[in-house]
């Protein structure tokens, strides 16, 4: 998920005054530069890594786990799709939004090969995680060194 | 409803502000709407369970404050795009809500706070006679 980073304006030393103009211009553009953008993806990823395993997490809050479809194909193309609505009974004026909706897809390009028949998705919290266990041949491989 | 910039109270008083340990704070993003009956607020907090969340109603203020654990797998990092970490807005509220009946709840990562209106605020529907 895309999020705003809280920073408490008022609390915090001059110099630190200064980097949040500096910030505030920044993000709103004003001086021209570009947009400091993390990832331009939705959604972003997390990913980290074991002998054994890739594990892919990211934050998807509010959409429905029948919305949401993970698919591995070629070995490490790993595509995350799939649909946040808002929910439907809810009826009155929008005072405020900044939640973002709509249908999105994100294709993933894994550092190794994968098991795609043993990989784990868990969907808890609004938060997926993934487990993918490294294909035998991208598994690292202790050589035996042999002493003369 | 407008939304009010607040220091954590670990924060206020202090001259010299301490930094918690590597410890993010974000602003959730937020839905508002507003029927005859009630507001309604939506929040964004990934990864956030039903006991880590705290929403407060005082003094004619909303706080919402979520606690998020890092979360890590495996042994090497290779890739972060987003950062994990607490979650902290105020709202200041109308007296319109009625503060005792407010309800939150919490579903996959969503936030969902009704504030209903007081009776005495509600339109009323006023009958109209025919001749």
């Amino acid at each position: 998920m895309t999020m705003t980073r809280w920073t408490p304006f008022f609390s915090q030393t001059l110099s630190d005054f200064d980097r949040a103009m500096k910030q505030l211009f920044q993000e709103f553009r004003l001086n021209g530069a570009p947009r400091r953008v993390l990832s331009p993806s939705f959604p972003p990823v997390n990913l980290w890594e074991d002998d054994d395993n890739l594990y892919v997490e990211a934050e998807l809050p509010g959409v429905a786990p029948e919305n949401l479809v993970v698919q591995v194909t070629e070995g490490n193309q790993l595509t995350l799709e799939g649909d946040r609505q808002q929910a439907a009974q809810l009826e009155g004026t929008w005072l405020r939004q900044e939640r973002g909706f709509g249908k999105f897809s994100r294709l993933v390009e894994l550092p190794v090969a994968v098991d795609a028949d043993k990989v784990e998705a868990r969907f808890d919290r609004g938060v997926l995680a993934l487990k993918l266990p490294r294909a035998a041949s991208a598994k690292p491989r202790r050589i035996a060194v042999q002493a003369e | 409803m407008s939304e009010k910039q607040s220091v954590p109270p670990a924060q206020s008083g202090a001259l010299v502000p301490v930094r918690p340990a590597v410890r993010l704070v974000f602003t959730p993003r937020v839905d508002i709407l507003h029927n005859e009956n009630e507001l309604v607020l939506l929040a964004d907090v990934p990864g956030v369970g039903p006991d880590d969340i705290d929403v407060r109603f005082e003094n004619g203020e909303l706080t919402i404050d979520g606690k998020c654990a890092p979360r890590a797998f495996g042994t090497r990092p290779l890739g972060e795009e987003y950062e994990v970490g607490d979650y902290h807005r105020v709202f200041t509220l109308s007296n319109h809500i009625d503060g005792d009946r407010i309800t939150a709840q919490l579903t996959q990562g969503v936030l969902t706070v009704r504030l209903p209106k007081r009776e005495a605020v509600k339109p009323k529907r006023v009958p109209v006679q025919g001749a």
